[in-house]
């Protein structure tokens, strides 16, 4: 059998079981918060923007909650830089 | 009338659908309407073509319900809600070293499951388009004037409160969610409908939240990582036809096309869990037993899903059952006064949404396929060593704050945030949240009759 994840940290600190997965609460949080920052950042720029580049004002609001969501993606692929999985992968 | 580009595009939005949600489904604890809806809801209010939305959700459904079965055979972990069902027989199988037999024959029944099941849809919902008339004809009742089809969507509600798990509250809780519905709607000012969608949504996340971080879940504390066995996979051929025996090929085109129609006004989960165990009862052989049911439930799955969706849609224009009004609500929810699937009924031909339908149930099949049968074992190792389940349930989070505050504002959120509790109360103590979801499009016709005692 080979380990193919991270070290397991056995007594190294607590963990929630969530659906299933094992989830630190304070990684949780933080994502959270990176995520919904990206989002809203990008949420209430995105009108001034597309201002900026001469959009019709009946498209702001829909391409603002787009470029919204668009932030909150880039959000999350911050956190994958910083939040790791709490699995160990065992191949059978 | 659909030209070039528009096929290009259902094309590229089927590719990158299909792509993101085979990743999805393998992921542990991702819900069906909490991953697949918010994206769709997104991708409406952006102002997408709601035909080329539609092609994004049937290529969605038929790579995120395949995919959830892969880490079921490999570590017997759920990738979704709709195949908790298969865990046991997936257990049963793994014992006897079978993971990569019920892997492949699991990943094929899903794909025949949803051509055939989308072909018989299809033929079944054009002759029965003349019914959408008559179940859209408003009567007048005790002075409330109803839709016809409001009766089947109380049929299937009813049905569904009678099967949830504690089915007195259930029951109860009807008329007191239509309550409180409507209730919120006045403080909304507005008829709002996809903040409360959303809280029903994440209501069983946000209930476990809150518990964990009120200290009231000290069973659920762990220490030390999730420790995940992944069974071993030898080389699996590409030709779908050695998948199946004759056998499993004919409960696979009989049990998911009935079960397609009936998911009309029935659960999804509830037809998969009842197929499967209908199937087990003619086996006396345990372990064949579980093979076949694990089989046909992957089928099932992406049957349901598909007739759940698209009979409503193409008949009605109106949600009338749990994945109509669950996963699916996205197509019939009024968005800048136009409802989805009303628009896309009426500004395209039945032909036209048939080819797109076909189209992008075709392009998920050929990037599904063989990317689940040639690499499952690797693309399972690569999601679960990179992606944690903290980033993925900060994300959902995140996006249902946005649409919810792009709703209604600040009321928005603490609107999500009020039905997510009560939602996940009540799923906790055995609710379906399909009943709540179900009420959500009755409450104001349930509303005007309450009012009336």
């Amino acid at each position: 059998m080979t380990s193919m994840g991270e070290r397991d940290p056995e007594g190294s600190g607590d963990f929630v079981e969530i659906y299933g997965e094992y989830v630190k609460p304070l990684d949780l949080a933080i994502a959270f918060l990176v995520t919904i920052v990206g989002g809203a950042v990008f949420y209430v720029v995105a009108p001034t923007f597309l201002s900026f580049i001469s959009m019709p004002e009946a498209t702001r609001a829909p391409l603002s909650i787009t470029i919204g969501l668009i932030g909150a993606s880039i959000g999350f692929l911050v956190t994958l830089l910083f939040i790791k999985p709490k699995r160990v992968v065992v191949e059978g | 009338m659909i030209g070039f580009e528009t096929l290009l595009l259902v094309v590229i939005l089927s590719v990158i659908s299909a792509l993101v949600y085979v990743i999805v489904g393998i992921l542990p604890g991702t819900d069906e309407t909490a991953t697949m809806a918010p994206i769709a809801l997104a991708l409406l209010i952006a102002g997408l073509d709601p035909i080329l939305v539609l092609a994004w959700f049937m290529a969605s459904i038929v790579a995120f319900k395949t995919a959830d079965a892969v880490p079921v055979a490999l570590a017997g972990i759920p990738g979704g809600v709709m195949a908790v069902p298969q865990v046991p027989d997936a257990v049963e199988a793994k014992r006897a070293g079978k993971a990569d037999v019920i892997l492949r024959k699991g990943i094929t029944s899903s794909m025949i499951a949803s051509f055939v099941a989308l072909i018989l849809v299809l033929v079944l919902a054009f002759y029965l388009k003349p019914l959408g008339d008559f179940l859209n004809t408003k009567d007048v009742v005790y002075g409330v004037s109803v839709p016809r089809w409001f009766w089947l969507l109380m049929a299937g509600l009813l049905v569904l409160a009678l099967t949830s798990r504690n089915r007195l509250l259930a029951l109860l809780t009807i008329p007191a969610f239509a309550i409180l519905i409507q209730g919120l709607r006045l403080a909304y000012d507005k008829t709002a409908i996809i903040s409360f969608f959303l809280g029903i949504t994440i209501g069983p996340l946000v209930i476990e939240l809150l518990e964990v971080l009120s200290g009231y879940a000290r069973d659920r504390v762990r220490r030390g990582y999730l420790n995940v066995k992944l069974e071993p996979v030898s080389s699996i051929p590409l030709n779908p036809l050695r998948h199946l025996s004759r056998e499993e090929l004919g409960h696979v085109l009989l049990w998911p096309p009935i079960t397609s129609i009936l998911a009309m006004v029935m659960s999804p989960v509830g037809l998969t869990i009842l197929v499967g165990d209908l199937l087990k009862g003619l086996k006396r052989n345990p372990l064949e037993a579980s093979i076949l049911a694990y089989t046909v439930r992957d089928g099932v799955k992406n049957a349901t899903y598909i007739g759940g969706l698209l009979i409503p849609l193409l008949v009605i224009g109106a949600p009338t059952g749990p994945m109509s009004a669950g996963p699916g609500l996205p197509f019939f929810t009024e968005i800048k006064g136009v409802v989805p699937a009303k628009y896309i009924m009426a500004n395209h031909s039945y032909l036209e949404i048939a080819l797109t339908l076909l189209l992008s149930t075709a392009v998920a099949m050929l990037v599904a396929y063989p990317m689940l049968i040639r690499y499952s074992r690797k693309l399972t190792l690569l999601v679960f060593k990179t992606i944690p389940a903290e980033s993925l349930y900060g994300l959902f989070l995140a996006i249902v704050v946005l649409l919810a505050y792009y709703d209604a504002g600040l009321r928005g959120v603490l609107g999500v945030f009020m039905v997510s509790i009560v939602s996940g109360i009540l799923w906790r103590n055995g609710v379906s949240l399909g009943v709540l979801f179900m009420t959500l499009v009755a409450a104001p016709t349930l509303f005007a009759f309450i009012k009336l005692v």
